[in-house]
């Protein structure tokens, strides 16, 4: 079993599908290799796709902080999925603070996935939409903090 | 009470959910049209939230507590989507929001959503879509908020940070 096969799995709503409904989407991921220090992408720059981490942590930093580290992220996370969403520009710039093995999804892909009614592209959906509410529910968090600090 | 699904397709596409004619007329009866009197209280923040709102009619306002104290953060009006987090999460509300005038609200809730999802898989798929493309521009909203506050030397005004809350939940701030 390969090690995005292995992600995918550990999320209920992947272990459910059949292996014919998760071999095409399997097929829709590029998986790669990538050494600390690699940019995945700029903040700024157009969203050409998200990225899944399969093994290592990637370190998530903006220029209005002056590149400090906002946040770090493990495997099974997905990353750079709002400026694929909303189709803005990246709101930061994610880089691997280790060696990592990501799982790219390009636009193109995820476009095609919204548009079929296939388990697989339910599944994909469901897993995006669930990352996206977590963080908006840590935001939320982070925001009240502040609010209450009396900042 | 009946929905008008004409109305709900453009309110639809407001939030980015582009149906057309025959897909409206698709999902429009999973929706249900609710009526809200004035000062009723559409959802509590922390209480399980099984459904999503659209805004059909009326205005509404986000209320949060800021320092132990009530306030109310950001007016929502017609075409805007309510709920879509614990709809999509399944977690508890993560606002209050209450009825400035009478309102007319179409609700979807997960046992529809499920049927409509069996029968109408691409149209669900698009509305789902479309309540996540609210959710991130909300989140890159909140985010770029969140950054200005923290980047600044602790002296910004109480409104600034009750603006952060709010671009949370809507586009439109409390003048």
């Amino acid at each position: 079993m390969s090690e995005l096969q292995d992600t995918l799995l550990r999320d209920p709503r992947f272990a459910a599908l059949q292996a014919r409904d998760i071999d095409p989407l399997l097929a829709a991921f590029w998986v790669a290799d990538h050494e600390e220090g690699k940019v995945f992408f700029k903040e700024g720059k157009h969203a050409d796709g998200a990225f899944l981490i399969l093994s290592g942590e990637v370190s998530v930093t903006r220029k209005r902080l002056s590149g400090e580290e906002l946040h770090s992220m493990g495997p099974g996370s997905w990353f750079g999925l709002v400026a694929l969403l909303d189709d803005g520009r990246r709101s930061a710039t994610c880089t691997a603070a280790t060696p990592v093995k990501a799982a790219f999804l390009s636009e193109a892909a995820f476009q095609l996935l919204v548009q079929s009614a296939m388990p697989a592209a339910h599944a994909v959906q469901h897993a995006v939409a669930s990352q996206l509410c977590s963080d908006f529910r840590h935001l939320q968090a982070d925001l009240v903090a502040e609010l209450d600090s009396g900042g | 009470m009946d929905l008008d699904a004409k109305l709900l397709g453009e309110r639809l596409k407001d939030i980015g959910a582009h149906l057309g004619h025959a897909e409206v007329q698709a999902v429009a009866p999973y929706f249900q049209l609710r009526k809200v009197a004035r000062d009723e209280t559409l959802i509590t923040a922390g209480e399980a939230v099984p459904a999503a709102w659209i805004i059909m009619d009326g205005g509404f306002v986000v209320r949060a507590r800021v320092s132990g104290k009530d306030v109310a953060v950001v007016t929502l009006s017609p075409g805007m989507l309510l709920g879509e987090v614990s709809f999509l999460d399944g977690g508890p509300a993560t606002a209050t929001v209450v009825a400035t005038t009478y309102g007319e609200v179409a609700m979807l809730d997960h046992a529809s959503f499920e049927h409509l999802d069996k029968e109408h898989p691409r149209e669900a798929m698009l509305l789902h879509h479309a309540f996540m493309r609210t959710l991130a521009s909300r989140l890159r909203s909140a985010t770029e908020h969140l950054e200005r506050l923290r980047s600044q030397d602790g002296t910004q005004p109480r409104d600034v940070h009750v603006d952060a809350f709010g671009s949370m939940f809507g586009i439109g701030l409390l003048p």
